[in-house]
């Protein structure tokens, strides 16, 4: 790929250190949006940044998974939670959606740039304990929005990774085929009318995806499958590990050439965001001549490395090529608390329109 | 290359090409299709798996443009399609196209507000239509460039459509229109944009359904289908008020022509589900595969499936005529001496202790001895005069002359009690008894899909095999004990998923787990109360029903929904004792999980209060009343 054309003026921070004096050297009003869950990162960004942070309000979005969803077990972890998030005696307005759908309505209401940049120099959406469907969404529908605005409030973005936990939550009650996720082209990437269209699935893997990435096949019937693996990583094994969990459908129900396999940075938003474009690049090359290639991407992996996937969808957009997020529907979660260990938590920030702090 | 099980090629979706969707296509499955299908609203429901999908595909040109009637494989389907005129001197007549509602049109619902929603939904809908049905005309008149399409003319256009009469006049600028029309909805829906929609046509109803009638299509100015048949397939993706509203359109719309919904089960709510009969009272014609299969009978849905069984297998290789062929259906009883002589032992060891119910088999037990040579029939007689024996204890009267059984006597005790006893002596053995093709069939519970999982697991052994060992072809059917182990580990992992399947995934595993072990007690005791030797099933009164609409049951009746809908019960009702009696047969695959026999037959009788209870984890319902003990000793029945 020639250059990063949308993403030129990035800037990755992912030591403690260094996020600490980008906040301390760029003191304004800020909106902290993260979303409410039993997830124990949940508070983990916002802990650490609020000293350096002052002038904080928060808006906690309250993600309704049903009366009855099997996350509700575990409502005392999401008070710990809310606990936590009083006692840093910020501003909270609560903001309740439903389901994937009614993001939709919640963006356009509530992330009203024109209406927040007023009140707000910055905003930080913190995406460790948000569903993705929530966070492609939300951050896509900002940078949007921002720009239609000039830039005018600065948008950062803080994910706190800890791939035990990511392994330890297992979505119950899948739907039995995938979905879309709208707000991303799910509709214009999906035609009747197109002439060939050329399914290529790419999913990146996580230890929990089995179940999602069968109903992903089966209902996308892809041509082409990519799946994306994370290495190097924290832990060297980690991506060996998610093939001997997967390797029986991915070789022998998929037929999935090895030389298919993506390898990314387990920890660097930048290489997943490259490796992304380039394959995609190269398969949307190849495959346009014979029909009309659909790249459908499904987070199964690390939120950081989704968020690689969702800068790597915007720059395909805007050189021409549709990606899409697609995802198989779930009624909540499975949590095994006791592989949870702090101490593999490590906070990370993107700076998604940097050129405003002038470096 | 790499090899693929054809036993795993479930999803009609999957299969590459129409000819080798012809290939493992069994037109048995098409049997309920007449000429009236093609002129009538048709719902056709069931659980996953059930073959929906594949009976839709194989109404679509490109596979009946295969069929020959020469040809062993296609040779039935194609009759079917002569008799009811889908195929005229190898012409395709058949005009038909599948809408999936698997495309995000259940989020419109939540996009819009009012008559937006509704306006956008057929808007889709209707272009959809126009692009599906003339992809569809290109395939029966094989033209390969879209330009093509200028042959073909209709007669009338709907009333609906006059804003853009003057764009289209044949079915290539119809085409072009709606491939546009179907970007700009698409773009708009993209856009998230609260404008109005700048849509061509007042969308009010699917008015373009009308346009595809047989009569009103024209190619070089010639009628030339005898058929049109629209399919909306997975409508229970739709949302509830989407679903009304198609209903209500097509019925409103009466067009002539076929219409065909497709959906699971689960489309209907927990009430409907649970408590109605779907075939009955109904101004619509409904199908229900599961039960269909059932209605035509066991002996024409295993015929079927040995059809699609061998098919499979000559995919495979040709070398192989019948599925039958890859297994071995003789247990090596030898293997099992040491218990079978220990069992032997133990009962007449049994007979000989009791002086009060034993001594009436003891000529008898000789008699066995002289008859049978080979150990394992002697025990199974044996076991057979152990049921018996068993159900004397039970009954507990004894006569003051106790008459020894004759031999005649034991020949019907035999004749009647050997199938329950080969079972019984399998579980006290640990001999296999889930092999063979005909226990396999039974496994599927009327669920094509089931029946697939199954044997592929089996045939994927046998082809391991027929690698390893290419050169002794004699070794390489899979024997009995190698059967059960495949078909167990299929069960398990059926079971497992329950919990990423479903939002109360562990209150069905609790339920499950109650059920089965209600229904090993009734096994147990020995004395083959039900046929088959246990219960399996579990009957609710018709009366009793009701109480699920309470608020305080509704999760129980959801769980008991998405059983019935993922097919996990094969719901029936019965009258017994003057009752009215709903009994909830649980799937063969879950009798395979709990060791449990395979006939239907017995059921033990539960309430509502019984099945809240057994939802629960044990822990919980332990801490509750003990009301499954109450219900325990007095509620069995015998169908």
């Amino acid at each position: 790929m020639s250059s990063l054309k949308v993403w030129e003026n990035h800037k990755f921070l992912n030591e403690q250190v260094d996020i600490q004096s980008h906040y301390i050297s760029n003191s304004c009003k800020t909106l902290y949006v993260l979303s409410r869950g039993f997830d124990p990162r949940m508070c983990e960004g916002i802990v650490k940044l609020r000293e350096f942070i002052p002038d904080m309000d928060v808006m906690l979005i309250k993600n309704e998974e049903g009366h009855h969803s099997s996350s509700e077990q575990y409502g005392n972890l999401v008070q710990d939670n809310l606990q936590t998030l009083r006692n840093l005696e910020c501003k909270i307005d609560e903001v309740e959606i439903k389901n994937n759908s009614s993001n939709l309505t919640l963006l356009k209401d509530v992330f009203d740039i024109s209406k927040l940049s007023v009140t707000y120099s910055r905003i930080i959406i913190d995406v460790s304990s948000m569903p993705q469907s929530i966070f492609v969404n939300l951050i896509n529908h900002v940078i949007r929005e921002n720009s239609k605005y000039g830039s005018c409030v600065k948008l950062d973005v803080i994910i706190c990774e800890n791939s035990q936990i990511d392994d330890a939550i297992i979505p119950t009650g899948l739907s039995d085929s995938a979905k879309l996720i709208i707000g991303l082209d799910a509709y214009s990437s999906d035609l009747e009318s197109d002439e060939n269209p050329i399914p290529v699935l790419i999913p990146l893997l996580g230890k929990g995806c089995q179940d999602e990435l069968e109903k992903l096949y089966t209902s996308l019937s892809p041509v082409e499958v990519c799946p994306v693996l994370p290495f190097p990583s924290k832990d060297p094994r980690r991506s060996d590990d998610i093939l001997s969990i997967l390797g029986k459908s991915l070789f022998e129900s998929f037929s999935v050439d090895v030389s298919n396999i993506v390898y990314v940075a387990e920890q660097n938003i930048f290489d997943v965001y490259m490796k992304l474009c380039n394959t995609i690049m190269h398969y949307n090359k190849v495959l346009k001549t014979i029909g009309d290639p659909r790249f459908y991407i499904s987070i199964g992996s690390s939120k950081l490395i989704g968020l690689g996937a969702l800068l790597a969808n915007i720059e395909l957009r805007s050189q021409g090529i549709i990606t899409t997020f697609v995802t198989v529907d779930n009624c909540g979660y499975r949590f095994d608390a006791t592989r949870y260990n702090a101490s593999k938590n490590r906070i990370f920030c993107l700076c998604i329109n940097e050129g405003m702090y002038g470096w | 290359m790499i090899w693929k099980n054809p036993f795993l090629i479930r999803q009609a979706e999957k299969i590459d090409t129409a000819a080798n969707f012809l290939q493992l296509f069994s037109s048995d499955a098409l049997s309920f299709v007449s000429e009236q299908s093609f002129n009538t609203i048709q719902f056709i429901r069931s659980s996953p798996g059930a073959g929906k999908t594949t009976v839709f595909k194989a109404m679509q040109p490109n596979v009946l443009n295969l069929l020959d009637g020469e040809n062993e494989n296609t040779k039935d389907f194609y009759n079917l399609a002569v008799k009811n005129k889908l195929i005229e001197s190898d012409d395709v007549k058949l005009l038909s196209c599948i809408i999936s509602c698997v495309k995000n049109y259940a989020d419109i619902d939540e996009m819009f507000r009012n008559g937006r929603r509704q306006q956008i939904l057929f808007a889709l809908l209707n272009v959809r239509i126009v692009v599906l049905m003339l992809k569809s005309i290109m395939s029966i008149k094989d033209l390969k460039e879209r330009n093509s399409l200028r042959y073909v003319t209709f007669i009338e256009y709907p009333e609906d459509c006059l804003a853009i009469q003057d764009q289209i006049y044949d079915g290539y600028s119809l085409y072009c229109w709606a491939q546009v029309e179907e970007r700009k909805i698409c773009q708009y829906l993209d856009a998230l944009s609260d404008e109005p929609a700048n849509l061509s046509l007042n969308y009010s109803t699917l008015f373009f359904i009308k346009l595809f009638e047989p009569h009103n299509i024209l190619f070089h100015g010639k009628v030339f289908v005898n058929h049109s048949l629209i399919i909306f397939d997975d409508v229970q993706e739709l949302t509830k008020h989407q679903r009304g509203l198609l209903t209500t359109t097509l019925f409103t719309t009466r067009p002539n022509l076929g219409i065909w919904v497709g959906e699971r089960l689960a489309a209907l709510s927990d009430s409907e589900i649970i408590r109605s009969n779907a075939t009955i009272g109904r101004e619509y014609e409904s199908i229900n595969l599961e039960e269909y299969w059932k209605d035509r009978g066991k002996i024409v849905y295993k015929n079927t499936l040995s059809g699609i069984a061998d098919r499979r297998a000559r995919m495979y290789s040709d070398g192989i005529a019948f599925f039958d062929n890859c297994l071995e259906n003789k247990i090596e009883y030898k293997k099992y001496s040491g218990i079978l002589l220990t069992i032997v032992n133990l009962i007449i060891a049994q007979l000989n202790n009791d002086d009060s119910f034993g001594c009436k088999y003891l000529k008898i037990v000789e008699y066995i001895h002289s008859k049978y040579s080979s150990l394992y029939d002697r025990a199974l007689a044996l076991m057979v005069i152990d049921i018996s024996y068993k159900r004397d204890i039970s009954n507990g009267q004894m006569s003051l002359l106790q008459s020894e059984l004759s031999i005649p006597d034991y020949e019907v005790l035999y004749k009647d009690n050997v199938s329950v006893a080969a079972y019984y002596l399998s579980i006290k053995a640990k001999l296999p008894y889930y092999f063979g093709c005909e226990k396999l069939k039974e496994i599927s519970s009327y669920n094509i899909e089931q029946f697939l999982a199954f044997t592929g697991a089996i045939f994927e052994q046998y082809a391991a095999n027929d690698v390893l060992n290419s050169k002794q072809k004699s070794n390489i059917k899979i024997k009995p004990e190698e059967q059960e182990r495949c078909i167990k580990q299929v069960a398990k992992q059926r079971y497992d998923e329950i919990l990423s399947r479903f939002e109360y995934g562990e209150n069905i595993q609790n339920l499950l787990k109650s059920l089965s072990y209600r229904s090993l007690q009734t096994r147990d005791r020995g004395t083959n109360p039900y046929a088959g030797g246990a219960a399996t099933g579990v009957a609710i009164s018709i009366s009793s029903l009701a109480m699920l609409e309470e608020e305080r049951y509704c999760k129980l009746s959801k769980i008991l929904s998405d059983c019935i809908s993922s097919n996990y019960f094969d719901k029936r009702y019965i009258v017994h004792s003057g009752q009215e009696w709903m009994v909830l047969y649980y799937n063969r695959w879950i009798c395979v999980y709990y060791d449990l026999p395979l006939s239907y037959g017995g059921w033990f009788r539960a309430t509502i209060q019984d099945l809240e209870s057994f939802t629960q984890s044990p822990d919980r319902k332990n801490s509750k009343s003990n009301t499954s003990k109450k219900c325990a000793s007095t509620t069995e029945g015998i169908l």
